[in-house]
């Protein structure tokens, strides 16, 4: 049942981008039109989410002051979390069904895209400038590009330089000391777990771009981009400016 | 902990492992990825009552929590 389901899903798309290339001739321009029109549908929920995010990532302070407050009692919490989220007006778009709708759409996208690149040929012209869209890229050019701007992405996305408020560790009492210390070093661990990730990922996605066929590549670097404009628009440069700001700092320290 | 608790714990840890390069999979393609809005975050949460009420009541406590939220 959940296989004809997915089919369903699947089909519609792949006759989308079939129909789309009947115009365009090219799959190269096929998939860039497919991913620009998939992500501007999909732009006011991403646009509503962020937002969202943007203001919980506001209210932090306020967050952990009712952690503290209600230590004790995990019901408690949850029940003045929920009043808060409703006060400040945050939008529910945020929870794990969304996130179970998004994993679902990144399947079926990437389904629907390679059915049609595994059918290569037969379905239309598959050269785009140097690539063969049905087979990877032998130049690398794609895997790189798609490595540098997931990195760009994610420098603006993820809090990195930006510093975190720990628990002021004002306390004179001992056992409160070394709580603030363990929480102190718990915090600390998941900031350099996050910018491992800021690292080793685009890494990875640069190895995979290697891998799949490069239509697949083409498709992942669009969104990006994409994502690029869609996190700019919406929150600025983010920590990518303090980067930038570093990275200036030393071209002009080298030339000295 | 009793043996079950450490396996129980560990399966949350390996499910957090794998979350984590698809969420940020997801943050790539669609420029943001969907986060949980509750704080202990569900598998937190059940590590936490695992511990506290050992394997079959924790679990319990944990996937009725993942269940209510909406």
């Amino acid at each position: 049942m959940f296989g004809s389901f997915f089919e369903a899903v699947v089909h519609p798309l792949v006759s989308l981008l079939l129909t789309m290339n009947a115009f365009t001739h090219s799959f190269g321009v096929s998939i860039f039109l497919f991913t620009l029109l998939m992500r501007s549908l999909l732009l006011p929920l991403s646009i509503q989410g962020m937002k969202s995010q943007k203001k919980m990532q506001l209210l932090k302070p306020k967050l952990d002051e009712l952690k503290k407050k209600f230590a004790k009692e995990p019901t408690k919490l949850q029940q003045a979390q929920a009043e808060l989220y409703k006060k400040e007006g945050i939008n529910p778009v945020s929870g794990c069904i969304p996130y179970l709708a998004q994993f679902f759409i990144l399947i079926v996208l990437y389904q629907a895209l390679d059915i049609v690149l595994k059918a290569g040929d037969q379905v239309g012209v598959m050269q785009f400038f140097w690539m063969n869209l049905s087979k990877p890229d032998q130049y690398f050019v794609l895997p790189v590009i798609a490595g540098v701007s997931q990195f760009i992405l994610s420098v603006m996305i993820l809090p990195g330089a930006e510093k975190h408020d720990l628990i002021p560790n004002a306390s004179k009492v001992k056992k409160v000391k070394q709580e603030n210390k363990k929480e102190d070093d718990m915090l600390e661990m998941a900031e350099t777990m996050q910018k491992q990730m800021i690292f080793t990922m685009p890494i990875i996605t640069g190895i995979m771009a290697m891998k799949f066929p490069s239509g697949l590549a083409w498709y992942w670097v669009v969104s990006t981009l994409y994502s690029i404009a869609q996190q700019w628009y919406v929150s600025g440069p983010g920590a990518l400016s303090e980067y930038a700001r570093k990275v200036r700092a030393f071209i002009t320290r080298a030339e000295k | 902990m009793s043996i079950f608790q450490y396996i129980a714990i560990g399966g949350i840890w390996v499910y957090r492992g794998v979350n984590k390069p698809i969420s940020f999979l997801i943050s790539t393609i669609f420029g943001y990825a969907s986060a949980c809005k509750h704080s202990p975050t569900c598998s937190e949460y059940a590590i936490f009552a695992i511990q506290k009420y050992g394997t079959m009541r924790g679990l319990f406590y944990g996937i009725r929590r993942l269940i209510q939220c909406w």
